[in-house]
């Protein structure tokens, strides 16, 4: 993996650097300007003087471009934001701009018939930002050698950092605080977007921007932070996520927000299953199912034929119970297949759950769940006679109902979190490693296969039962419908499955950022409307193209990562071991 | 860890420690193992050889308890081992692989910590609710398996991926895993293949030292020279049966081994033919 550090458009390194940064200073300034004659194109980029919707994206691509490129030039007090030293990063925050600029333009073009409804400072903007980009790609960057593979293909193998200058460890904890402060803001910014244009452009920018910054060494030397001061670290994310219903002013996004947290907290119960254990499960939301159903059977609803109101945490503990005990009756005699087989018996249960739930409608069996009509007018839980289905003012911001349950799901996932950490990183989680790596060997070193994999199939139920609790109340009403294997919108098992994997197997981070994702996407491009499910399955190949090993690589992948730049010596002798044989 | 200590009781070979009798292994129609019998005693290395196909993995696999034998019975300290290779590891047998079986996404460490697995009891909720009991555990696992990287030389790359080691040091590493379960008796499939002399010198010195360590050993083996320099006993299995066992001038010596390994008597045949062939 031999690198060079050569530019891509051969430019005298003074001209390039000059160019970046005034192309970058004009794409900032551009974003001041009006783009378009009409306010029919949403978010209203007429006004001269003040950025409005996209432009706000280029105009955050612009002075992160502006900056880095500052940096390139040492300019002192910058020279923080390019750790690395490497002009990767300043050509990826380019790039960014000039594809979030240039993709207004065409939305503009496209949303309000023809290029002719452009102003000249929409012109203005896309010219800076391919300026900038011109000047980027005449910078020195670390890249494969010419030939070996398509000219700007950038080097993956990152040169390790120069070690940071020492810092208080007060700095520290606050530059953690503002860096998840940051990604509060990136996040909420993302959730809130009201038009597809926006998010599509925010999903655009956020990939660059996210190159760019981990290209410059500023993510790298932020993870660095964060495993230093781990519990601080995680404190922060905690409260950066607490933080969000206190951003929002109406129940609209909170809604969302809720419901994404319920996804990723099943994908990471799904994570163990799948990504510690290595059981292909195809039909995991049967458990956040038989958790919602149970929960809802004893919930007090009208339409439950139990007529009791257990307290909530007696909910809970009957939801998570049900769904695991589910798992235990699914898993004893499935695990005994490996591989493919156990993914199709999982589907296929998978199925039936939903088929029975279906059928126990008092014609076709006994009368439990009020088959295909679901058991409706589920009342909202009460914690401590904190009823959250009311409006609480707290902090002096008004909570409406969906920010109650977002900060009751937040605790479940923060337990749910916290069982995956601890577990994965014991005898038990190494035991479920070692069987997705290799069952036999497994089993010869004294691991009991059957029993490990029926208590990650056991735990795994369980944890997504308790999510279940939440989802019952949280959407008012049950039906077997929400629990299918796949459809346009999560959640489904082919879109837990999708959020694990795309995510990152065997992390914590990766399925909740693979969920929110997958989440986000359908719902925001619901402008897409036949098209939705294509253009989902495009972004799924370009991720999975550009990162095989989901959005964040687990440690162990990092490693192997890692040891790439050390010369590989471990080749199989195969030859030497042939002659030998015949000894 | 020295390996001079312990040196002294090594040296005398104590009781049976495994015990196999009639093992027989057929797989349809085909006989792999016919009745086979063997002993192993405390402090001794025995050998296994034979030709290519000659049914001696298949005899580990019996062993081991991943295959169940259709005659026969397999005894450990007198105890009658389940036919469940994790009852087998926790009995006190630990094995190898002929083609290195690590768990290659997992670092040496880890590799190591999971052949704990039998000697430690620490369950799911302890896991979560991680009292000080946990932490004991984990730290005396680290302890132990730290020391096994010592002993096998490996120490320095602790951390990393099992996948990215050498070969020869996959093969250390295997034995290294394998001895975290503290067996009594270690089965090594082949411990040498595909090395170069050095490398099975080195292998040599370490089968000693786990001999010394007071761990029976059974081999199997290709290499000759590895075999005799290093084993109390041998024994060969030709077509599945066992044709003689004894020490290295029983079997050096034995008609049918050499037979089986030269084909002497075939040879004039075959080259006659050759001849006969050339000739038409």
């Amino acid at each position: 993996m031999s690198t060079e550090t050569t530019p891509v458009i051969p430019l005298p390194l003074g001209a390039a650097r000059a160019v970046t940064a005034v192309g970058a200073l004009a794409t900032t300034a551009s974003a001041f300007l009006a783009w378009t004659w009409t306010a029919d194109f949403p978010g209203d980029l007429t006004v001269t003087g003040y950025p409005g919707g996209l432009q706000w994206l280029t105009l955050t691509a612009g002075l992160l471009t502006l900056v880095l490129a500052l940096a390139s030039y040492g300019v002192p007090g910058l020279r923080w934001t390019s750790p690395s030293g490497s002009d990767n990063g300043l050509l990826y925050a380019a790039f960014g701009g000039a594809a979030v600029t240039w993709f207004t333009i065409i939305a503009i073009a496209i949303d309000l018939n023809g290029l002719a409804n452009l102003e000249p400072g929409g012109w203005i903007a896309g010219v800076a930002s391919l300026v900038a980009l011109v000047g980027a790609l005449g910078l020195p960057v670390d890249r494969h050698p010419k030939g070996t593979s398509w000219g700007l293909r950038l080097a993956k193998t990152d040169q390790p950092l120069p070690t940071a200058r020492q810092l208080p460890s007060t700095v520290e904890v606050l530059l953690i605080v503002v860096a998840f402060a940051i990604g509060l803001f990136a996040i909420t910014f993302g959730i809130d977007t009201e038009y597809g244009e926006l998010f599509t452009g925010y999903l655009i920018l956020a990939g660059f921007v996210i190159a760019a910054l981990s290209k410059s060494g500023l993510l790298p030397r932020l993870r660095a932070l964060t495993i230093k001061h781990r519990p601080i670290a995680t404190g922060a994310a905690f409260a950066a996520a607490a933080g969000f219903p206190f951003t929002q002013t109406s129940d609209q996004y909170t809604s969302v927000a809720a419901n994404i947290l319920i996804f990723a907290t099943v994908a990471l119960g799904l994570n163990i299953v799948v990504g510690l254990a290595g059981l292909l499960d195809l039909g995991y939301v049967a458990f956040l199912g038989v958790g919602a159903y149970a929960a809802a059977l004893v919930s007090g609803s009208p339409a439950s034929p139990i007529h009791v109101q257990f307290p909530f945490w007696a909910a809970m503990l009957t939801g998570a119970a049900a769904s695991m005990v589910f798992g235990v009756l699914i898993g004893a005699p499935t695990l005994r297949l490996r591989g493919d087989y156990l993914a199709i018996v999982t589907l296929g249960f998978g199925e039936i759950f939903r088929i029975t739930m279906n059928n126990l409608n008092g014609t076709t069996g006994p009368k439990i769940t009020n088959g295909a009509n679901g058991i409706p007018r589920i009342p909202d839980l009460e914690i401590l006679g904190f009823n959250l289905g009311q409006k609480h003012l707290i902090a002096g911001v008004e909570l409406g109902r969906f920010s109650n349950y977002y900060l009751l799901m937040l605790v479940v996932t923060a337990f749910v979190v916290l069982v995956f950490a601890r577990v994965g990183n014991s005898r038990i989680g190494r035991a479920w490693v070692a069987i997705r790596e290799d069952e036999t060997a497994a089993e010869a070193m004294g691991i009991n296969g059957f029993r490990l994999k029926l208590l990650a199939f056991a735990l795994g139920a369980c944890l997504a039962g308790l999510a279940g609790t939440v989802q019952a109340h949280v959407s008012y009403t049950v039906t077997p419908d929400q629990y299918t294997f796949a459809e346009a919108l999560p959640p489904n098992s082919a879109f837990l499955l999708a959020a694990v994997i795309l995510g990152g197997m065997g992390t914590i981070s990766g399925p909740l950022v693979g969920a929110t994702l997958l989440f986000l996407v359908p719902k925001k491009l619901e402008f897409l409307s036949n098209y939705q499910l294509l253009a989902f399955g495009i972004t799924l190949i370009i991720l999975m193209r550009v990162r095989p090993e989901g959005m964040i690589a687990n440690r162990r992948a990092k490693l192997e990562f890692h040891e790439a730049d050390i010369p590989a010596q471990a080749s199989p002798p195969s030859e030497s071991a042939l002659t030998k044989t015949g000894a | 860890m020295t390996t001079t200590t312990a040196a002294a009781p090594a040296t005398t070979v104590g009781a049976p420690l495994l015990d196999v009798r009639g093992v027989t292994m057929r797989f349809g129609g085909l006989t792999a193992v016919n009745d086979v019998s063997l002993t192993v005693n405390q402090g001794e290395i025995v050998g296994l050889i034979g030709p290519n196909g000659a049914g001696k993995t298949t005899f580990f696999n019996c062993l081991t308890g991943l295959y169940v034998p259709t005659e026969g019975t397999v005894s450990y300290q007198g105890k009658v081992l389940p036919p469940k290779p994790h009852l087998v590891t926790q009995a006190g047998v630990a094995r190898t692989f002929q083609n290195i079986r690590l768990f290659g996404n997992m670092t040496v460490l880890e590799n190591v910590l999971v052949g704990r697995h039998t000697r430690t009891k620490e369950g799911l909720f302890s896991a979560i609710l991680r009292g000080p009991g946990f932490h004991r555990a984990e730290a005396a696992s680290r302890q132990r398996a730290l020391e096994l990287l010592e002993f096998t030389g490996l120490a320095a790359k602790a951390e990393h991926l099992a996948r990215n080691l050498p070969y020869g040091e996959q093969r250390k590493l295997e034995i290294a895993r394998a001895l975290a379960s503290d067996p009594g008796l270690l089965l090594l499939d082949e411990p040498t293949a595909g090395m170069n002399p050095q490398e099975t010198n080195a292998a040599e010195q370490l089968v000693f030292a786990i001999r010394d360590l007071g761990i029976a050993i059974l081999v199997i083996e290709h290499d000759m020279k590895f075999i005799f320099n290093l084993c109390d006993r041998t024994a060969v299995l030709v077509q599945g049966q066992k044709i003689v066992e004894g020490d290295k001038e029983t079997v050096q010596n034995d008609e049918r081994v050499i037979t089986a390994y030269l084909g002497a008597p075939l040879e004039t045949a075959t080259s006659t033919d050759e001849q006969a062939e050339d000739a038409t």
